[in-house]
């Protein structure tokens, strides 16, 4: 290769770097972090995140109720056997290796994405069995939808031929608000309990 | 060095060859010495395959569904599929898929669930799982139920799975 040769290719590669750099839209670091294995994203209303109510039986509870403590939430729905399991009791299973003061700043919430199935006790009662202090609220699934989508998730009811009627496909991210509301971590569908605790201790 | 490598290539591929077909032969032999006289003529699936570390995911309160897990090692030259399970506490039982499309979590009834020959077929969380739908009553970790495993020719073969909490399972995959 003659030596004009390189200098073109070394100017179109400069040239293309360049105007990557100038077209492409840029990430603000405030915005969104990679850390280890999750994403940090700041809560700007009305594009991501927010506060909402949904209620746990007849009571309404907000995500604002829990200003000043690390909120640990999920959405599944019961009759699922597999993902949903899983992940519920990596938390807990993350959640059982705090110290007790550290547990007290902790609330670990399930959404439930499939109202009619599990609502009132029923939903209480299994939430509550992957750890003592997780509650377990819904709302209609248009409510549910709206809060999923807020946090970038999504659920779609899907008849089957199965016995149990129909299905629920959802996105399996677990979700955690920092103590002041104003930052969401984003963990992976296949997280581990050390991921999980990882993240929660640093917010604590 | 060329000329020694060249030299030395039969010799090497002969080595690894005998070393495999001395494994190959090994497997052979304990397969065989397991099995009764009276088997050495049997060829159902059922008696060809092993199930490894049958498990059921133990219930929360009021919770009518699980899943069973297990891994199905088709010790035969003739591929087989697990086609049904029944289980005596459940009003149905059905084989289901789980994936991740995307970001979507997915899961799909099947039909069956291919055992390649000499191959093995895994049921774990994120995959496939046997799903128990309408539960008689709670699955309590620390006991054992029973499954009935139908294969694709017929042959039934009976397990006792262990009920537990399954809690670090993504660790494992």
């Amino acid at each position: 290769m003659s030596k004009t040769l390189i200098l073109i290719a070394v100017l179109a590669f400069a040239l293309g770097i360049g105007m990557a750099w100038y077209y492409l839209p840029q990430s603000s670091p405030d915005l969104e972090t990679n850390t280890d294995g999750y994403t940090k994203v700041k809560m700007t209303e009305g594009k991501f995140g927010g506060d909402f109510t949904l209620f746990q039986g007849d009571k309404p509870v907000s995500l604002s109720d829990f200003h000043g403590q690390l909120v640990v939430m999920y959405f599944g729905f019961a009759s699922c056997p597999d993902v949903c399991p899983t992940t519920l009791a990596i938390i807990a299973s993350a959640l059982r290796q705090l110290t007790p003061e550290e547990l007290e700043a902790v609330q670990p919430i399930f959404i439930s994405i499939d109202p009619e199935r599990d609502q009132g006790e029923k939903l209480t009662a299994y939430a509550a069995y992957f750890h003592p202090d997780f509650i377990g609220i819904t709302g209609t699934p248009d409510e549910v939808q709206n809060i999923i989508n807020q946090y970038g998730g999504f659920f779609i009811k899907v008849e089957s031929d199965s016995a149990l009627g129909y299905l629920v496909e959802h996105t399996s991210k677990t979700y955690i608000i920092s103590k002041d509301g104003q930052y969401v971590s984003i963990l992976p569908h296949d997280m581990t309990s050390d991921l999980a605790l990882t993240a929660i201790r640093s917010g604590l | 060095m060329n000329t020694f490598l060249r030299a030395m290539m039969p010799a090497i591929l002969l080595t690894t060859t005998i070393g495999l077909y001395a494994c190959d032969n090994n497997t052979e032999t304990v397969n065989t010495s397991k099995l009764p006289s009276s088997a050495l003529v049997s060829t159902t699936a059922a008696e060809l395959i092993t199930v490894n570390q049958p498990r059921i995911r133990a219930t929360a309160p009021g919770q009518t569904v699980s899943g069973a897990f297990m891994t199905l090692v088709n010790n035969s030259a003739t591929a087989y599929a697990l086609t049904s399970v029944s289980f005596n506490g459940a009003s149905n039982v059905e084989i289901h898929e789980t994936s991740m499309n995307e970001d979507m979590m997915q899961m799909r009834k099947v039909s069956h669930i291919d055992i390649a020959a000499n191959g093995s077929a895994e049921l774990k969380p994120g995959g496939y799982h046997i799903m128990l739908i309408g539960l008689e009553k709670e699955l309590k970790t620390g006991t054992a139920e029973t499954l009935t495993l139908t294969f694709s020719d017929d042959s039934q073969k009976t397990v006792e799975a262990l009920v537990g909490t399954l809690s670090e399972q993504h660790k494992h995959e």
